[in-house]
């Protein structure tokens, strides 16, 4: 099949920004004004003194050219292997998979909320042009679209929590305590959702085949579900595939902002202590899970339009 | 002048224009303008609720919000402005290039922008603002690193589209060296949509260096700035919400008119991407 090649095309494609991401990712701790190895000599809490550091710089091979550091940390990092925390020693890879979850619960339910209020409002929105939900929703899309998360994040704790008393201030790591995260990042990226799926809808309505089947006297109920909802998906899987990258930035400011112990908590703890090592198998995951995230939109496409052959 | 009259300007892009350069000049002028020394701590007036004395309130160490706040305004809006300036330099550089000589410079500069397109770009920003140690210049680095590659894109195929024309050969034939054509020629054609660009780009770098702020990457305390003003009043939301809530809504306002005047620009110069 022709899909197949475009597919294994497309992983060929990877190799040289894989290598691209890691190599900048590498080289970020490289250029960060504070040494690795005094760094870690002094977890402890003590100064260390000269000889101590220049003992760790050797053992953790940062005496080596450049390269052949970056080299050994690529072959590492093929196995699965992040390195060690400066501070705890613990594998890098053990800390992201015990935060990871907790992000992902957070990304999926975000992604859920956005779907289920965006597709339908928009989508109402287009087939009733200039009714008064249309004019609301589209105040609401402007001023939505003006929003940072965390000035929404803000607000829905201050509402939420501090004014109705709804929902405990301090998060427990259970599914209350997901809500308010996953409501303020489905806010930011509905604004942008339902504008857009509004505009597909709008150009859609306005096609010959559109008008072809109100002419034969289809009713339009089913002209929207059956026709224009399938045709729309595009735009939808379009908008999700972008999104992501957003959305993972995303999860640092509202985890922070909520306390949630996800990975973005972790990456920002690790940046106060300087622990490099997790901020670098931060960076590598989640561009990794975002390539692979655009990867599988492209597929979808030739899914939902047989007409899109390349990919 | 002329031209500008041809383009039949409506009211309302005069209207946010206007407003536009008020707040600038306000900014620049920010420093005359404060009812407060926006850095005076006053241990007596500490977290008072707005007043007449005090418009917006004070905040933690009874310092003026007001006062911090139009001070801010100028790292807000200038540091915006700058970072467009870079990212859009150095974008339309790497595109036109790219996109004018094709062939192998167009294949590396290219698998360039698609790396730093690979990372989730707050993820990045976070990343390097936070191994860079934070500050403002660094912040800045840290997102110029993730918007460049937009306007490369734009610049490159809105350069390979136009690099047929045939006007584009008479100026070959003519003689006009690559330079004299990419700056002469195809720059003027290709800037519509790329001003375009970085007027709605305003307001995402405000967000973005704000964000940056408020995780505490960006402006070092105690330099007022929307961001960490927000961050900081996070902790006392309870008992004294004007201290988030003060700047917070200033900087929506001010991004609502931004964001406003992009829309209405795109309208005229780019009508084809301008949405229904």
């Amino acid at each position: 099949m022709n899909m197949k090649k475009n597919i294994i095309k497309r992983l060929v494609q990877f190799i040289p920004v894989l290598i691209g991401i890691t190599f900048l990712t590498f080289s970020l701790m490289y250029i960060s004004p504070s040494n690795p190895a005094s760094v870690k000599a002094s977890a402890g809490g003590i100064t260390p003194s000269k000889e101590v550091v220049e003992e760790i710089k050797e053992e953790m091979g940062l005496n080596r050219p450049f390269l052949v550091q970056y080299v050994s940390w690529l072959g590492n990092l093929a196995k699965g292997d992040m390195g060690s925390s400066y501070i705890t020693d613990e594998p890098v890879i053990d800390k992201l998979m015990v935060a990871l979850p907790y992000t992902l619960k957070m990304a999926f339910l975000s992604m859920a909320i956005t779907l289920i209020f965006s597709v339908p409002l928009g989508v109402y929105m287009a087939a009733h042009k200039g009714g008064i939900v249309d004019f609301l929703l589209r105040i609401f899309a402007f001023i939505g679209n003006a929003l940072p998360n965390f000035i929404i994040g803000i607000f829905l704790l201050y509402l939420c929590s501090y004014k109705l008393g709804l929902i405990p201030v301090l998060s427990t790591g259970g599914w209350i305590g997901v809500i308010l995260p996953s409501l303020t990042l489905a806010l930011v990226m509905s604004t942008r959702y339902i504008r857009q799926i509004r505009a597909a809808t709008l150009d859609e309505l306005s096609k010959d085949y559109v008008i072809g089947l109100r002419a034969r006297g289809i009713s339009e109920h089913n002209i929207l579900f059956k026709n224009v909802l399938k045709n729309i998906m595009v735009t939808v899987i379009t908008l999700t595939g972008i999104s992501i990258g957003s959305l993972l930035g995303g999860t640092v400011v509202v985890e922070m902002i909520f306390n949630w112990p996800g990975l973005g908590h972790l990456v920002m703890e690790a940046i106060g202590k300087r622990d490099y090592p997790i901020v670098q198998g931060f960076v590598v995951w989640l561009s990794v899970a975002f390539m692979l995230v655009n990867l599988l939109t492209d597929i979808s496409y030739t899914w939902f339009n047989p007409k899109i052959k390349e990919i | 002048m002329d031209r500008l009259k041809k383009l039949n300007i409506p009211k309302s892009l005069w209207i946010l224009g206007t407003i536009i350069i008020i707040l600038i000049i306000l900014s620049l002028l920010s420093d005359f303008l404060v009812p407060y020394d926006p850095y005076e701590t006053c241990p007596e007036h500490v977290l008072q609720p707005p007043s007449s004395h005090h418009l917006l309130g004070t905040d933690a160490h009874g310092r003026d919000i007001l006062s911090r706040i139009i001070v801010g305004s100028k790292t807000s809006i200038f540091s915006a402005f700058a970072l467009i300036a870079l990212a859009a330099g150095i974008g339309t550089t790497v595109g036109l290039l790219g996109g004018y000589f094709g062939g192998k410079v167009d294949t590396v500069l290219m698998r360039v922008t698609d790396v730093f397109l690979a990372f989730p770009d707050m993820v990045l920003a976070i990343a390097v603002a936070g191994i860079l140690g934070g500050g403002l210049v660094n912040a800045m680095i840290a997102i110029l690193a993730t918007t460049w590659t937009q306007y490369a894109r734009l610049a490159r195929s809105s350069t390979i589209a136009i690099k047929e024309e045939t006007f584009i050969q008479a100026a070959k034939l003519s003689g006009c060296s690559n330079m004299r054509i990419m700056l002469r020629h195809i720059l003027p054609n290709i800037g519509g949509p790329l001003i375009v660009t970085a007027t709605l780009h305003v307001s995402g770098m405000m967000m973005g260096i704000a964000g940056l702020s408020f995780l505490g990457l960006g402006v070092k305390v105690p330099q007022a700035e929307w961001g960490s003003m927000i961050s900081e009043g996070k902790k006392f939301l309870q008992t004294s919400p004007w201290v988030a809530l003060a700047p917070s809504i200033v900087m929506v306002l001010v991004i609502m008119v931004f964001n406003l005047f992009g829309d209405k620009l795109r309208d005229i110069l780019d009508p084809k991407s301008a949405e229904k």
